[in-house]
């Protein structure tokens, strides 16, 4: 096994990242916390609903919510028992969640840790699906998805992304739909799960008060002797650069009008790094533009415009990348206006040095914050070593965004026809 | 210090740690657990009043509208980006119900000095900034809170009362807490109602904040590494004044008694053009609230009924029979009321009520196994463990502990919960006596949902 060691001066932390023979990435954050936290995770999220493997020529196209689906279905084990009863007899809390590019298994327990990993590994690794199990779950994913349905931020966002992309499959839900679920079987989900549920496609981290051979014994007595990884192939998505609406809007009975207005980054760099630069900048470009303390959240609240219930942040990956605001307005096409021209104002006389300086403190500042709780860091951990990055490069880079590139980012991303409103109002 | 299995050197918080005391002031206490743990440590300041309509309406607004603007920091930006100055120092308002009373304050987080690239006083700076806020607002040329931000305030406050429907979960189960506590402090709505804040005037305001500078009597809770007496002290001084040197702490949780058992059980249906129904049972649990004996009894039943995925419900309405997604069982200690709650298809209703209702008369029989009572007694002292990891779990923890009058450490909780028989379990069950039955049935069909309407 090969390990490297990671270590931060700025954070006064170090982890861990451990080759297993199996093919899995294992990462050990040491933190002298009652509670350890662990998360199993796939590369495989939403967004793979058309994939290959390097051995087949064909591309496979799935129903949406198959990531989804066998996220649920996974805790089932051969003897009849759920993972969930065990978790809680070892004292554990367990979850699992899936996102456009992962699905993830955790997590916490203040006692008996090794015995946990253990059934997070073993159920993870032992998958048991049949007809009768898969037919009733979905009447469950199906309130889940009503669920989602009835909550107008949810229900906002969903149209957002509906609104910004064309055809990119982040547009639809990542639970599927009840007529895409409809199609999901046990079969189809053993074939999904040995393409991604590969342990060369999975990262598992832990944080806590746990050794790393803790981890890697775990390892060693679970996980399969693995064959040769098949590599995973996902077809390619086109994607314009322009949004596909400009507007799209929906009626639920809400209080007052709910928006996201949001702009497409048309630049997705390939390399990893440029990626968590851009990320970086766009972050801090974010906060000094749209932060409670900025001229524009201010002067509209101040004309009640916006409420407190506001918050504004960019999401990116390899193969999408948004800037969004998100509010309660009473007129969320005025606040578009807003800040049409309050961006141009920006642009004009450049973003203010005190601004700047006071944005890029507040943001390392969390940085630091970010390291209390091992769930976030696990969390955290799993993102960059989903991206193959280390996590402690962070706060250095955010440290050397300067503000001309953030100027210029500004210039390059927000242009009117890469833009979406979406909006939930009252019947 | 010993080195643990991780080589971490910081140490944990131990579960047998009770927070210290520190006078605050003539009359406050700080209660604050000194530790190296945390990167970011928490104060919080909070005053207690009981729960009437007046503090409903009136204690939120007030303290939105004095953080609007102040003498030194004139507008809300001022403040905020006086605390990105401060690191990025987030300062909430905190305004909730425990018991009969209404809790109002602060909270703060305090960046660890020792991680700072310059010498900055963070629980200085940030008192300093709380001074100002409840101390020196501006105000308009007759000494009153300004009327536009009065204004402004009441328009946000109405928002927040109609914006409890937003969330149809969330609306049912402040429906069927209303229903329940009727009659009492607590079926008082917080934030009170639309028309109520209607009615405010900058005038009232204003001679409300007179009124209440007079009986602050502050409650800080403090977790982190800086030494509590300074914090004290530096808080101490903010709140020593000519002003509420009478001030009288309000005691307890309640002043009335707890209503021990259902006389009859209401049943209330609304409706909701949304997808998805909500039900909502509420009982009540034979009186028993935290520092009863039977408390410990009571939390270990709820957990088996309906707190974690081994849970009867979870397993037999969800599991088994597929009719929801989310369904899970509540205690509020602080009333002697336990919730269960279930999001389903309108179809599913009567089926649905019908399991929990069985499952309940279960748990009173005593039909549950064994190892369904350990899995629920080893999830609920594992929640009790994970107390020390997070300052605002350890500040709710203990703060409501101070107002129950209630000493015990999280370490004597779980060998209660440990001492447990399943005769205590099932006593505790069978005391429960249903309340409440509310449903809130959803009556949009999916089709007319509408997002085509492209401008």
């Amino acid at each position: 096994m090969i390990a490297t060691k990671f270590e931060s001066a700025l954070l006064r932390e170090r982890y861990w990242k451990i080759e297993h023979p199996s093919g899995l990435r294992i990462y050990v954050f040491p933190k002298r916390t009652t509670v350890a936290y662990a998360v199993l995770a796939t590369a495989y999220g939403s967004l793979d609903v058309s994939f290959r493997t390097a051995d087949r020529p064909d591309f496979v196209t799935v129903p949406d919510g198959v990531a989804h689906f066998l996220e649920h279905k996974l805790f089932d084990n051969p003897d009849g028992s759920d993972s969930l009863l065990r978790f809680t007899a070892l004292g554990a809390d367990a979850n699992a969640y899936t996102d456009y590019n992962r699905t993830a298994y955790l997590f916490s327990t203040a006692e008996r840790f090794g015995e946990s990993l253990e059934e997070l590994l073993r159920f993870v690794f032992t998958p048991y699906f049949t007809p009768e199990t898969v037919a009733k779950e979905r009447g469950i994913i199906a309130e889940e998805i009503r669920m989602y349905r009835d909550a107008p931020f949810d229900r906002c966002f969903q149209n957002l992304l509906e609104g910004l992309y064309h055809s990119h499959p982040v547009r639809r839900n990542i639970c599927g739909s009840e007529g895409s679920i409809a199609n999901i079987t046990a079969d189809l989900l053993y074939e999904c799960y040995r393409v991604f549920y590969q342990p060369s496609n999975m990262i598992l981290c832990v944080s806590g008060d746990v050794a790393p051979e803790t981890v890697t014994a775990a390892a060693d007595r679970i996980l399969p002797a693995s064959p040769a990884p098949r590599a995973i192939i996902r077809a390619p998505i086109c994607e314009p650069e322009t949004a596909a609406r400009s507007e799209i809007s929906a009626r639920m009975p809400v209080s007052k009008p709910i928006f996201y207005l949001a702009v497409k980054d048309p630049v997705l760099p390939p390399d990893a790094m440029a990626r968590l630069r851009r990320d970086a900048a766009m972050s801090l470009l974010s906060d000094v533009l749209f932060s409670r303390s900025s001229v524009f959240f201010n002067r509209l609240f101040e004309r009640g415009l916006l409420t407190t219930s506001y918050s504004h942040g960019y999401s990116g990956t390899d193969s999408f990348a948004f800037h969004s605001i998100c509010g309660e307005s009473n007129d969320p096409r005025a606040v578009r206006r807003e800040c049409a021209e309050y961006l141009a104002q920006v642009r004009e006389n450049g973003i203010s040095e005190d601004d700047f300086r006071r944005s890029k403190r507040g943001l390392i500042a969390d940085q630091i914050r970010a390291y209390d709780s091992t769930e976030e860091i696990c969390n955290n951990l799993l993102s960059f070593a989903l991206e193959g990055l280390d996590l402690f490069s962070y706060p250095d880079l955010l440290s050397s965004v300067t503000k001309e590139e953030c100027e210029s980012l500004l210039n390059e991303v927000f242009t009117p026809e890469r833009e979406c409103l979406s909006v939930v109002e009252d019947y | 210090m010993a080195n643990s299995a991780s080589g971490e050197t910081t140490k944990p918080i131990a579960e047998e740690e009770r927070p210290r005391e520190y006078p605050c002031g003539s009359r406050g206490t700080l209660r604050a657990i000194r530790t190296d743990r945390f990167k970011a440590g928490q104060l919080t300041f909070s005053t207690v009043l009981p729960i009437t309509r007046e503090n409903a309406v009136m204690a939120p607004l007030m303290l939105s509208v004095l953080r609007r603007g102040t003498e030194r920091y004139p507008a809300l930006a001022d403040i905020n980006r006086r605390l990105d100055d401060l690191y990025g120092s987030a300062l909430w308002v905190q305004c909730a119900y425990r018991g009969d009373r209404l809790i109002l304050g602060f909270g703060m987080d305090l960046l660890d000095g020792s991680y700072l690239p310059e010498p900055v006083n963070l629980p200085e700076g940030l008192t300093e900034i709380l001074d100002q806020i409840l101390y020196h607002p501006l105000l308009d040329d007759r000494g009153l809170l300004r009327k536009a931000c009065v204004e402004s305030e009441k328009t946000l406050q109405r928002d927040e009362i109609r914006a409890l429907r937003n969330v149809p979960a969330q609306y049912a189960a402040a429906q069927a807490r209303r229903i329940f506590y009727e009659g009492t402090p607590a079926g008082i709505p917080l934030y009170g109602t639309e028309e109520e804040v209607e009615r405010v005037t900058a005038e009232q305001l204003t001679r409300y904040w007179n009124c209440w500078k007079q009986t602050v009597v502050p409650e800080c809770f403090y977790v982190g590494g800086d030494n509590p007496e300074k914090i004290a002290g530096t808080i101490g001084r903010v709140f020593d004044r000519a002003e509420n040197r009478n001030a009288v702490p309000v005691l307890g949780l309640s002043d009335r008694p707890v209503i021990e058992k259902a006389d009859k059980t209401r049943r209330v249906e609304e409706e909701l053009p949304v997808g998805q129904s909500h039900l909502v049972l509420g009982y009540r649990t034979g009186g028993v609230t935290v520092g009863h004996p039977e408390w410990a009894a009571a939390a270990l039943m709820t957990e088996l009924l309906g707190m974690s995925p081994s849970s009867l419900l979870f397993r037999n309405v969800r599991e088994k029979l597929s009719l929801c997604y989310s369904i899970s069982a509540g205690y509020d200690a602080f009333r002697g009321a336990l919730f269960v709650s279930c999001s389903l298809s309108a179809k599913n209703r009567e089926i649905a009520e019908a399991e929990i209702l069985g499952q309940v008369a279960a748990l009173c029989e005593g039909r549950f196994g064994n190892d369904e009572l350990e899995a629920a007694r080893q999830s609920l002292c594992g929640a009790y463990r994970q107390l020390g990891d997070r300052p605002a779990s350890l500040e709710s923890f203990w703060a409501g502990r101070a107002m129950a009058g209630v000493a015990e450490t999280p370490a004597e909780c779980r060998q209660r919960f440990a001492a447990l028989t399943r005769g205590d379990v099932i006593a505790a069950a069978r005391r429960l006596s249903l309340n409440t039955v509310y449903f809130l049935r959803g009556t949009a069909p999916e089709e007319t949902i509408d997002d085509s309407d492209e401008i």
